[in-house]
């Protein structure tokens, strides 16, 4: 059971902050009533061990999950997905010590998946990675709230972050249904498409992707595979996973002109592999006999992305002028891959797929 | 004045256990040390060069370097053990 403090209404806020268990802005009071109504909804009892990261000897309860989701901001509703996303997290393959930890400065990217996502409150369209949604803003924000407050991701202690960015504040990425034609994610990933999934990336920031003039799938794919070898993002060369959010204009050319997920998906890992040269003129120092050798394969080039499945296409955003975002995870796939689980229904408990 | 009680954020650990640190003293016969190299650049030169400098302080008669795949990634248990058990010391540690 956690500890209680007794607080002046008043200076509630401002011992939070004292304490350092803010992200910097202001947060709900986690009363004993909030976290009990948040646990209730998801079906979980507080003691119930959500996940654990070994390395920090430290383990995640569902009763400090719904405290930091609380402060957060969420909703009852909204909390099986952070469940959710905090169960991937935990997840080995995602190297979540190293993730929250490194110099890097990855954000806990949460990608979700489902059939009525507008039911709780996500948006997936106008200023999809924009303020203004409780949802998007508040689950995204529940999640560094854990990191800081659970496994001591703070600047001042396990949180090396050199420079980071602002998707550590929080950073939500939700689906909108993909056209006629096109599968969502979660079916991609092996959910059913009944399924609410959550996808964790430990990301770098968004980067926008602009093309609003060439109207060919060629040209639209062209323009991706130059965002994905900027030679100045880490994983460039070195094999690691990335997100491209496709906008309306550019998924509409992508789909009318014949392309699968899958296409896409094999025609960027060829377009994005990177020659040493390439990365040298932009004084990039090959790396062997490191973690991350840099040695080419027998055509003479380094793979920015290893294989499809490295590639997460997501279609949001609305109509515009031509605008599409590229999300690198922060490190090659030896480090941390995406991981993904199931939103439970209202009152179901923790997911286990 | 109002007053609320709220719950804290924390991790809080279930309670101290008692920890005992390891006996402190020179060994009087040749030691072997391995280094843990977190495979970053540099990282076998740096902690090579740390376990060369303790020769000033140790009779060491070997010191092997042991390299992870991944910084991110720890040791898992059974490369524990065979280094625990090849080794009279380990070092391990080491950041950017």
């Amino acid at each position: 059971m956690a500890t209680s403090l007794t607080l002046s209404e008043h200076d509630a806020q401002e011992e939070f902050f004292v304490r350092g268990w803010t992200d910097g802005l202001p947060v709900i009071p986690p009363t004993p009533e909030r976290v009990e109504v948040m646990l209730a909804f998801a079906g979980v009892s507080g003691n119930d061990i959500v996940g654990a990261v070994p390395e920090r000897s430290r383990e995640i309860t569902a009763e400090k999950a719904a405290i930091n989701a609380v402060m957060a901001g969420c909703e009852p509703k909204h909390f099986p997905v952070v469940l959710a996303a905090l169960v991937a997290m935990c997840d080995p393959a995602f190297g979540c010590h190293t993730a929250v930890t490194s110099t890097g400065g990855a954000a806990l990217c949460v990608v979700v998946s489902g059939p009525d996502l507008k039911s709780l409150g996500f948006n997936a369209s106008r200023n999809a990675l924009g303020p203004g949604y409780r949802a998007n803003a508040t689950v995204g924000r529940a999640m560094r709230l854990v990191a800081m407050n659970i496994l001591g991701a703070r600047s001042d202690n396990l949180d090396g972050s050199s420079i980071g960015h602002p998707g550590k504040y929080t950073m939500l990425v939700a689906e909108e249904t993909p056209p006629e034609g096109w599968d969502p994610l979660r079916i991609e990933l092996g959910y059913d498409k009944s399924d609410t999934t959550v996808t964790l990336l430990a990301s770098e920031g968004p980067h926008q992707v602009s093309n609003q003039l060439n109207g060919t799938p060629d040209g639209i794919l062209a323009t991706f595979a130059a965002a994905m070898t900027n030679p100045a993002t880490y994983g460039v060369g070195k094999g690691h996973q990335v997100m491209l959010i496709l906008g309306y204009e550019h998924r509409t050319i992508l789909i009318e002109g014949g392309w699968t997920r899958q296409a896409i998906r094999e025609h960027l890992v060829e377009a994005s592999r990177v020659t040493p040269e390439y990365l040298e003129s932009a004084g990039i120092v090959m790396e062997h006999t490191t973690q991350n050798d840099m040695t080419p394969d027998a055509d003479g080039k380094l793979a920015t992305v290893r294989s499809p499945d490295d590639i997460f296409l997501v279609t949001a955003g609305s109509p515009g002028a031509g605008w599409s975002s590229y999300v690198p995870t922060w490190a090659p796939t030896i480090h941390s891959v995406a991981a993904t689980r199931k939103v439970m229904p209202a009152g179901s408990g923790l997911p286990l797929i | 004045m109002t007053t609320i009680d709220v719950l804290n954020p924390e991790f809080e650990a279930r309670g101290p256990s008692e920890v005992f640190m390891a006996a402190r003293s020179i060994p009087d016969k040749p030691v072997v040390i391995t280094v843990i190299d977190n495979s970053k650049p540099h990282a076998k030169e740096l902690m090579t060069y740390i376990a060369e400098g303790l020769s000033d302080r140790l009779p060491i008669s070997d010191i092997v370097v042991h390299s992870k795949s991944a910084a991110g990634k720890p040791i898992d248990a059974d490369e524990a053990e065979m280094l625990a058990a090849r080794s009279h010391l380990v070092i391990s540690g080491l950041g950017d």
